[in-house]
């Protein structure tokens, strides 16, 4: 376009232009998907593991394509499913390619109907879709105070669970979400699972039955079993002179694993290898999950586990590559936040960390804190930072019960951002110092790597 | 109902006002999207993604009057994002494998022509040129959307003007 002319021709032909209808579709998804993020301010986290770290990421670019979202819109529940993982975008596919299994089962009490009417499960991960339905019940709104899971033992199974808990009938009468279920690698998916719920209004005050709510349900092993690929890789990467050990890659219907393992011998912690993808010979490219569990951190034999989108529904490539370019790391010798619990203060951190709440009680600390002066590509994207690996000054490993962390969307400064997380004790706190590690921090240290799959 | 009474009903939660201002301004967004974007579904599923974070964003809206702009600020966030991805990743689709030949997308030359005058202008030149000769905006508005003083809109202007060796007048410019 090298005239006036030009212009003017581009100028007119794009003001005869009139939306498609998809524009307003896309409007409304856009909406539901804000009243989605509205809605859930609070993610629960909980651990049956022992040792491995959880890394769990915040749900903040949720994408849906169009013509999908155009394409399901004919079938409300599949789409209602949909909008519950708009975050997810391996779930979708799984649902496009009818990778849901319906499941008939219903719990009534105190006036709250819990009904699951599906499941999405591979080895990695089981995805429970559950609904709330006011059935007269007496408090209005509320939320999933604590979740029973066992197998066809009566064991608690081995596993990281994480749900969306809020309901409010007086905004509607049903609430639908999820509850995700991710197995660590030697996990085993139970053959029914048994579950009961329990609300935060009603309870334990009944004293006798702790989970009113009982439900249990088949699990369809018949559906993907048989469906994981391995690849074993067995090859080391270098980073800045840090070494990093790549044991193979899994590719489960719902979920690309990676698994790794850090040389003890590296002068960083590191925290994550942030932009590593699989590649293929044409160039396509499969990344990290964009949410949801995001990987395990290391077990009793050192390796790691980080997840990428699948390849399953796509097909498995002739030609298949790992690469990245960047890690996350802090120098051992800076890598932790000191907490003196007399003071009620912390001693030592990241210099661009600051708290501003600390509440601590016998068997429990709420930490809130903020990060600030961070580029703004350097959202940590997660709700933790804090591992629940916690020692006293002695280097003695402090024992927790377990942690929760709370995202609030509400007060997002583009260059910092703020975390609340609270760890659970298993006694009494005895020490007066304790030292936090960390599971990430955004501190990089960068050179390109490569490696072939097959 | 005014579109500033609409905004002041949508940052109090209320969803019929928020869907009715998209309305008024998907014309401009879409239109908008295009220019940057190209391909239909890219625009609309910026559309979707704009819909979305005002949507979530819109209580932080200090003054109702600027909700235009500030849409199309969003807008433009997104555009800039996408554009310096697809950069970065190198999406090859040259070809337009589905176009339309209805009334919602540009035909070849239009495209064409945009790519070409595009192509090597940086993003604050592009995004100046766009409010400026396709939307026909102020070069207050500009300044208040790119968040820049009048000066350097009009400074922009002028440099991304010689670089598409566009003849216009200055008054033309500085209305």
């Amino acid at each position: 376009m090298s005239n006036n002319n030009d212009m003017k021709n581009v100028k007119d032909k794009l003001h005869t232009i009139s939306p498609p209808s998809e524009v307003d579709l896309a409007i409304e998804r856009g909406m539901a998907k804000g009243r989605v993020l509205r809605r859930n301010r609070k993610v629960f986290v909980r651990s049956t593991l022992t040792a491995a770290a959880i890394f769990i990421l915040l749900i903040t670019s949720i994408r849906v394509s169009p013509t999908f979202a155009s394409a399901l819109s004919e079938i409300p529940i599949l789409n209602k499913l949909v909008e519950i993982v708009v975050h997810d975008d391996n779930l979708r596919t799984a649902i496009e390619n009818d990778f849901i299994v319906p499941v008939d089962a219903t719990a009534n009490a105190h006036g709250i109907m819990v009904d699951i009417e599906g499941v999405i499960v591979d080895e990695s991960r089981l995805v429970i879709f559950y609904s709330l339905i006011d059935r007269g019940s007496e408090r209005k709104d509320g939320e999933i105070r604590d979740i029973m899971l066992h197998n066809q033992n009566g064991n608690g199974i081995e596993a990281v669970y994480s749900y969306w808990g809020r309901y409010d009938f007086t905004e509607q009468e049903i609430w639908r979400d999820t509850i995700e279920i991710s197995f660590p690698l030697e996990g085993k998916v139970p053959e029914t699972l048994k579950m009961g719920f329990q609300f935060l209004e009603d309870s334990v005050a009944d004293g006798n039955d702790p989970f009113p709510w009982e439900l249990t349900i088949d699990i369809p092993h018949e559906a993907f079993e048989e469906l994981t690929q391995e690849f074993e890789v067995n090859k080391t990467i270098m980073i800045e002179n840090q070494e990093i050990y790549i044991h193979e890659v899994i590719i489960y219907p719902t979920k690309t694993a990676v698994v790794y393992e850090y040389s003890e011998e590296n002068e960083y912690e590191i925290y994550d290898l942030k932009d590593i993808v699989l590649v293929d010979g044409a160039g396509n490219e499969w990344s990290r999950v964009s949410g949801g569990m995001i990987g395990f951190g290391a077990g009793e034999d050192g390796k790691r586990v980080l997840f990428l989108d699948s390849l399953h529904f796509d097909g498995v490539p002739d030609e298949l590559y790992l690469k990245g370019s960047k890690i996350s790391a802090l120098p051992k010798d800076k890598d932790s936040v000191i907490i003196d619990t007399i003071e009620n203060k912390m001693l030592s951190g990241p210099s661009n960390m600051k708290i501003d709440t600390l509440v601590i009680t016998d068997k429990m600390i709420t930490l809130e804190y903020t990060l600030t002066e961070l580029a703004l590509d350097d959202n940590p994207n997660r709700y933790n930072l804090l591992s629940s690996q916690i020692y006293n000054e002695k280097g003695v490993e402090v024992k927790t019960e377990g942690s929760s962390a709370i995202s609030s969307e509400e007060e997002v400064q583009p260059d910092s951002f703020s975390f609340n997380e609270r760890f659970h004790f298993a006694e009494k706190l005895e020490d007066r110092y304790l030292h936090f590690t960390f599971y990430y921090y955004p501190n990089y240290l960068e050179q390109p790597w490569r490696i072939k799959i097959k | 109902m005014k579109e500033i009474e609409l905004v002041k009903l949508a940052q109090k939660g209320n969803d019929d006002a928020f869907y009715e201002l998209m309305m008024i301004h998907k014309n401009q967004l879409y239109r908008m999207a295009l220019t940057y974007l190209k391909r239909e579904e890219d625009a609309i599923e910026a559309i979707q993604e704009v819909t979305f974070r005002a949507y979530k964003m819109i209580k932080k809206l200090r003054d109702p009057s600027f909700f235009q702009t500030w849409l199309i600020r969003i807008l433009i966030n997104y555009c800039n994002d996408e554009w310096k991805r697809k950069k970065r990743y190198t999406v090859v689709e040259q070809q337009d494998l589905e176009m339309r030949n209805g009334s919602n997308t540009l035909d070849h030359d239009t495209k064409l022509m945009l790519d070409q005058s595009m192509k090597g202008l940086k993003p604050d030149y592009r995004n100046v040129i766009i409010l400026k000769f396709f939307e026909d905006l102020t070069v207050q508005q500009i300044a208040d959307i790119l968040q820049k003083p009048e000066g350097t809109i009009k400074s922009w202007l002028r440099r991304a003007l010689q670089e598409l060796k566009l003849d216009l007048q200055e008054a033309d410019l500085y209305e």
